[in-house]
Formats: C-alpha cells, sequence, structure tokens
C-alpha cells in the first residue's frame, strides 16, 4: 500500500509519462490563461538570473529562457525522468541558457545566496505539508538577491455546476487536509496565507493577484483543463480508493464516468480560482 | 476473437500497426470482457491521449538525435530499454537487450540502423507498452509479418477522390498529387511529414523528390487541381511551386481540422457494426 501520508510526498508518480503530459498541458494552460510567464513584469527588466523551482519538464523555464540569451534558468524538480525530458527540450529548442537539475525544493536548496533574481514555484500544494511551507519560503528568500522577486502561483478552489466533479474536487480537497497538505476540506487555504507567509520570512512589497479561469465548455482553456482533470481523475483512482474505502471501486469508476460525462456537456461551466502572490526581497 | 479490421480504421490508430492494434483490441475484450465495439471506442481513446504523451516524451530525444545532440539525450536502443523499463509493472530497471533481440527476430521492432531503432516501430511498441499498462509480458502480438510492420495514414489522390488508407512506408507509389494525412505527430521525424502549430495532426504530399531542403515531385497541374481559390501563376518557377505546395498543405488540413480537433471517432465509424463469422472466428469490425 502507498504511503501517501510522507511528509511532502507526491500522491502522483512523477516519472509516470501521463502524468509528466498532463502537468505540460497544465502548466501550457497556466501560462497562457494567466497572461504569460511574468504578468507582474512582462518587460522581465532586472531579471537575469531566474530560479524555477518544481520545474516539471520544463514548460515555463524554458519559455523564460526563449525570452533572451541574456536570462539564465535554473530549473529543479524531484523527479529524475522530468529532468531528462527538461535537458533533452533545452537541448531541442536550442535553450543553452537554461539549465536543469535534479533535487527536492522541501530540502535547502543547493545554491548560494543573494543568487537569483526571480524565483518562481507553481502548484506545489500536490506535494508541500502545510508545515513546510514557511521554511520553502524563507529558503526562497536566501538565495534571492536584495531586490529579487519570489513568486508563487497555488490554486485554491474549482467550482463548477457538475455535481460529480465537484464531489471529486470536494473529496480531493479532503484527503490532502488528512494528509497534512491542506488545511481544510473545504479548500486548501493554501493561498490566503501566502501573503502571511512571504511577509514572517522577511519578504516586503507583498501582493497578491487574484485569477479566476474559466474552464466552461468552449472556454479557451476548456480542453486542456478537461484533459488535466480527466487525467488527473484517472491516474489518482489508487490513492482515491486508498483514501476513500467507503467507496468501492464500482462506485468510484462510476463517479469518475459521471465526471467526465457532464464536462462534456456544452452547458458545462466552471471556473478554477488561482492566487499568485509576489514578494521582493 | 480474431479481428479483421476495416482498413480505414487504421490510421486512426498509427503509429500502431495492425498486428498491434488487434492485439490489443484482443487484450482488452479478454481483460476487461469488453464487447469488440466497446473495446474499439476503449482503445481509440486510449491511443488518441496517450499517442500524444509519447510524441510529448520522445520528441526532445528523437530531435536530439536527429541534430547531434549529446548521447544521453538522444534517441538510441539504450535510451528506447531504459524507457520502456520505467512505464512496465514494478518499473524495472530496463527491458533487457536480449528481449529486445528477440523482439526484433519476431518483427515486433525494427532498426534503421545498429543502435538506432526506427523511429516510427520504437513508438508503436512505447505505446502498446504504456496502453497495457497491467500486462508484464503479453502487451506486444507473437509476431508481426515484414509486411505487417508498418503504420497507416489517410490518403486522397484528387479532391473528389475517396479516402484511402495506405502504409507509411509505401507512400511514394503514389500518385504525385495524393494528399496524405496522419493523427500521429511523430512522423514528422521523417522527410515529407510536417505537422500543423495547433498539434492535431501532420500532413505531406505522397512523393519527395529531395529531403534537405524538402522539395515535393509535384507537377503545377498536381497543386491546381487541389487549389480552390482560383488560378495560381509562375508555378514554373520551382521556389513557387514548393511554397504553393507548403500552403495548400496547409489549406487541406484546415479543412480536415475539425475532424481531429473533435476528439472522438468520425461520425463513419462511431457506429460500429459488429460482423461475426460463424463458430466466432474471423469477427470483422466494419465502419458503416
Amino acid at each position: 500500500m502507498a504511503d501517501y501520508a510522507r511528509d511532502n510526498a507526491y500522491v502522483l508518480d512523477p516519472d509516470l509519462l501521463e502524468e509528466m503530459h498532463r502537468l505540460d498541458i497544465q502548466g501550457q494552460m497556466l501560462t497562457r490563461s494567466m497572461g504569460g510567464v511574468l504578468p507582474e513584469r512582462p518587460d522581465f527588466a532586472g531579471i537575469k538570473k531566474v530560479l524555477d523551482l518544481g520545474c516539471g519538464s520544463a514548460e515555463w523555464a524554458l519559455q523564460v529562457a526563449g525570452r533572451s540569451a541574456d536570462i539564465q534558468v535554473v530549473g529543479i524538480d524531484k523527479a529524475p525522468r522530468m529532468i531528462e525530458l527538461a535537458q533533452a527540450r533545452a537541448y531541442a529548442e536550442k535553450r543553452a541558457n537554461a539549465r536543469f537539475r535534479i533535487g527536492d525544493i522541501t530540502e535547502p536548496l543547493p545554491f548560494l545566496a543573494d543568487n537569483f533574481d526571480l524565483v518562481n514555484a507553481r502548484l506545489l500544494r500536490g506535494f508541500m505539508a502545510t508545515s513546510a511551507w514557511l521554511p520553502f519560503i524563507q529558503e526562497c528568500l536566501r538565495v534571492l538577491r536584495p531586490g529579487g522577486l519570489l513568486r508563487l502561483t497555488e490554486d485554491e478552489i474549482l467550482l463548477t455546476n457538475s455535481l460529480a466533479c465537484d464531489h471529486l474536487n470536494f473529496r480531493g480537497y479532503k484527503n490532502l487536509a488528512t494528509l497534512g497538505k491542506a488545511f481544510s476540506g473545504h479548500h486548501p487555504g493554501i493561498t490566503t496565507r501566502m501573503p502571511g507567509w512571504l511577509k514572517e520570512a522577511g519578504f516586503q512589497q507583498v501582493q497578491s493577484r487574484v485569477f479566476a479561469m474559466d474552464i466552461s465548455y468552449g472556454a479557451d482553456a476548456y480542453e486542456s483543463f478537461f484533459f488535466d482533470f480527466k487525467t488527473a481523475i484517472e491516474l489518482l483512482k489508487p490513492f482515491s480508493l486508498q483514501m476513500n474505502p467507503e467507496y468501492t471501486v464500482e462506485e468510484n469508476e462510476a463517479l469518475c464516468e459521471q465526471a467526465i460525462e457532464e464536462m462534456q456537456d456544452p452547458g458545462f461551466s466552471g471556473k478554477l480560482y488561482l492566487v499568485t502572490t509576489v514578494g521582493e526581497k | 476473437m480474431n479481428y479483421n479490421l476495416e482498413p480505414l480504421l487504421l490510421p486512426w490508430f498509427a503509429p500502431l500497426p495492425e498486428p498491434m492494434i488487434v492485439h490489443l483490441l484482443q487484450r482488452l475484450e479478454r481483460t476487461r470482457r469488453a464487447v469488440p465495439a466497446t473495446a474499439l471506442q476503449v482503445l481509440f481513446n486510449q491511443v488518441r491521449d496517450k499517442r500524444a504523451a509519447t510524441y510529448f516524451y520522445m520528441d526532445p530525444f528523437v530531435q536530439a538525435r536527429l541534430n547531434g545532440g549529446p548521447a544521453a539525450l538522444s534517441f538510441s536502443t539504450g535510451w528506447l530499454l531504459k524507457t520502456l523499463g520505467a512505464q512496465a509493472p514494478g518499473k524495472k530497471e530496463a527491458v533487457s537487450q536480449k528481449t529486445l533481440s528477440y523482439w526484433r527476430s519476431k518483427g515486433l521492432v525494427r532498426f534503421q540502423q545498429h543502435g538506432l531503432p526506427d523511429y516510427a516501430s520504437a513508438a508503436a511498441l512505447y505505446l502498446a507498452r504504456i496502453i497495457d499498462v497491467d500486462a508484464e509480458r503479453h502487451f506486444l502480438p507473437s509476431s508481426m509479418g515484414v509486411d505487417e510492420q508498418d503504420w497507416w495514414c489517410f490518403t486522397q489522390a484528387a479532391p473528389d477522390a475517396p479516402v484511402v488508407p495506405w502504409q507509411a512506408s509505401l507512400l511514394q507509389e503514389l500518385p504525385s498529387s495524393t494528399f496524405c494525412w496522419t493523427p500521429w505527430l511523430g512522423s514528422v521525424w521523417e522527410p515529407g511529414w510536417i505537422k500543423r502549430q495547433d498539434q492535431t495532426f501532420a500532413m505531406r504530399w505522397a512523393r519527395i523528390e529531395q529531403k534537405q531542403p524538402l522539395a515535393y515531385h509535384l507537377w503545377p497541374e498536381d497543386v491546381l487541381s487541389w487549389y480552390p481559390f482560383g488560378t495560381l501563376s509562375h508555378l514554373d518557377d520551382p521556389d513557387i511551386l514548393q511554397s504553393s505546395a507548403l500552403l495548400l498543405l496547409h489549406h487541406l488540413a484546415r479543412r480536415r481540422k475539425e475532424l481531429f480537433a473533435s476528439g472522438a471517432l468520425p461520425e463513419d465509424i462511431q457506429s460500429v457494426e459488429v460482423v461475426l463469422a460463424k463458430g466466432g472466428k474471423n469477427g470483422r469490425l466494419r465502419a458503416r
């Protein structure tokens, strides 16, 4: 039986091909829907050295590297196959200014202090224990140069008109809360705490931007979101069954099928609420 | 049950060759107790999603190989063995060289040269592996004949001609004006194929005259026969002819975009009539 309760353990296998692909589609969707790689500073003024934490297959990092050969990008992720893929993509896309290495971002970061102009991380709540956030943010502060930016993006809640979709979602929040990766079973509660954590760590000029991504049928983000959701619930089935023994395999299958069906209905509507919090060292 | 697949179905399952498609359908029937029509729909959905993942994962490594990249990041026999092993149940370290040699002797994987498996053949092997995730060993058919190892694409010889499935390695045999298309984006690893920016599918003219830079074997009348917007001038200029041929590929592809973008089996294949011969053998899936 999988030990999902380990501190900072990801509930899915990040080296599984389908999960790598899902995360890449998800990353593209976030970048596109939220106004680009760095909507808070689209001209990248003063940003020459960037660290992407939990970089996955490098969707965000390579887009940043593609902006200018003068920008040096370092990506770090715990999953070896992700890093191998990120390195191959950097080579294929001729991004010599992007480097990737295996590393656990919940441990002290393997970089000197005052090193980066921008540290970026998105959607860490799938593996980050709630108790790990503040030490993580303090590490980000350490590796940033004075004046450097920390940029954290997390989703907070998905609301739809599909009962099955919402049911699966809230069950997911509850499961994460049980594992100590969310604060409540109603919503993760990470985004509401991010500004406070940044201030407590010593960041200044902390600002948050709320983003409601339209994932309704026919909306720009619909196809990507549907693929993301459909793949996730398929891959999460063993986790869901282990965490929710009150469901039989058949009941779980039926719930997933109902959610997929309702999301494919032209009347499906929903919004994914995300928050980006930025702070300056 | 033995399947004899309607040929028009085959290109939808690219890059899988026919024996692999049939084997996976039979596995679905046995392991999920699915009736043939259900098995076909399930496999179609799996191939559609996992083919995209296969291309996503393989492409950077194949590009590195094509561009003389570092060995550690390039597609090779070693890379394939490691990658297949990573997807096997229980996550073995790597598939053994002995196993690969056995597959090769049975026609299940082809090689371009020593140390370099054929790209499409490797993709089919990988796709079969990630579709039949529970099978420790039996995710492949027992063997494939030389004439069964190819994947299939759609072809159309003229605007009013029927759509005909054709083996990808035999396109040079078709009339030069034949338009070809496939949902398998890894086709672009071979000369002649180009893909749409939206990654829905790839297309080409059947015959190529020159691989680098790419030049199709086309005549001005071939281009004009497909051109829907009136006349084109100066097609006797090779540069204008080739540019027009590329432009036309994109126009033709655009018309087929909806078919691929819908993400579902096309209407003519959605309702599958299963014709079974007596004794349960020679089951035949036929598109109405």
